[in-house]
C-alpha cells in the first residue's frame, strides 16, 4: 500500500506533462534551439512539395527564404508593433524577435520555379521537383 | 500526496475549452495600456475576415476565429505541425474604456483591438433654486 501511494504523484506529473505537450500541438511555435520558429506543414504531390508555415506578425518583407539543394531555410522576424508609450503591460504571450527554420526536403526542387505566398500570416511555399531529381524509367533491353 | 493533486490543478496553464462538439484553443495575445487607450494584439494566424468574430456583450469581449482548411488539390499531406483550428477567447473590459469606439483591424494573421479610455466627466455643479 505504501509503496502505491508513492509512485502515483509521478504519474500525475507524467501525465501532466503529456497534457501539456497536446495543448502545445496548437501554438505557433516549435521549439528548436534558442528561438521559438514557426509551426510548419508539407505536402507532397507528383508536381513536388507544398510547404505552409504559420507566421503571424511577420510581413511579407520580413521573411527570407532560401534554398540550397535539398535543404530550405526559412528566417524572419516578429517585430515589435512602434513603441507606443505603454503605461502598463497586462500581457505579453506573443513571442517577439527572429528566427530560423531549417528543412531537409525529400528530393531537390527547381529553384527557379519556386513561388512564395503570403496570406493572413501563413505562409505558403510551392516547390516543383527538380527534373534531375525524378525518378527516371529505366527500359529494359531484350538482348 | 492530495497536496500535489491540488497543485496541479491550480498551476494549469490555458487549458483548450470545449465548445460543442469542436475544441477550441486560445490564442496568444498581448495587452497594452497607453495613456489614452487599451490595446489589444491577438495572434490568429490563417484566419480570414469573413470567419471573425468579436461580439460585446455587455462587458465581456469575445473573439472567435476558425482557421481556413488548409488543402491542395492532388497534394497529401506528409508532414504536420499544426491542424486548422477554431479560436477562441474572452476578455472582461471595465467600464474605464468606451467600449462604443473601439477599434479592430486585422491584418497578417494579427488581430488589433483598440479601446480608447473613457472621458471622465467633469463633476457637475447643480445650482440649487431656493423656494420662496
Amino acid at each position: 500500500m505504501y509503496l502505491f501511494n508513492r509512485s502515483l504523484p509521478a504519474i500525475f506529473e507524467t501525465l501532466e506533462r503529456v497534457t501539456r505537450d497536446f495543448e502545445d500541438f496548437n501554438s505557433n511555435y516549435s521549439f528548436s534551439g534558442m528561438s521559438a520558429s514557426p509551426k510548419i506543414n508539407l505536402y507532397r504531390g507528383k508536381e513536388g512539395l507544398i510547404l505552409t508555415a504559420k507566421v503571424p506578425g511577420v510581413k511579407a518583407d520580413d521573411l527570407d527564404i532560401s534554398i540550397v539543394g535539398q535543404t530550405v531555410t526559412i528566417k524572419g522576424e516578429y517585430k515589435e508593433e512602434k513603441e507606443k508609450k505603454k503605461l502598463k503591460l497586462h500581457r505579453q504571450e506573443i513571442k517577439r524577435g527572429s528566427f530560423t527554420r531549417t528543412l531537409e526536403l525529400p528530393f531537390k526542387v527547381e529553384i527557379d520555379k519556386v513561388d512564395a505566398e503570403f496570406n493572413a500570416g501563413v505562409l505558403k511555399i510551392t516547390m516543383p521537383q527538380a527534373d534531375s531529381d525524378k525518378p527516371k524509367k529505366i527500359v529494359v533491353k531484350n538482348k | 500526496m492530495d497536496n500535489k493533486l491540488q497543485n496541479t490543478e491550480m498551476n494549469k496553464t490555458v487549458t483548450p475549452e470545449i465548445t460543442r462538439n469542436e475544441r477550441s484553443y486560445s490564442p496568444n495575445v498581448d495587452i497594452i495600456e497607453t495613456e489614452k487607450e487599451i490595446i489589444l494584439t491577438s495572434e490568429l494566424a490563417g484566419v480570414e475576415e469573413e470567419n471573425l468574430e468579436v461580439i460585446l456583450d455587455n462587458n465581456v469581449l469575445t473573439i472567435t476565429g476558425k482557421m481556413e482548411e488548409e488543402s491542395f488539390k492532388d497534394y497529401e499531406l506528409i508532414y504536420s505541425e499544426y491542424r486548422p483550428v477554431k479560436y477562441e477567447r474572452s476578455f472582461t473590459v471595465s467600464n474605464e474604456f468606451n467600449k462604443d469606439k473601439l477599434k479592430a483591424v486585422l491584418k497578417d494573421g494579427l488581430l488589433n483591438l483598440t479601446i480608447p479610455k473613457a472621458e471622465k466627466t467633469a463633476a457637475k455643479k447643480i445650482k440649487v433654486k431656493s423656494l420662496r
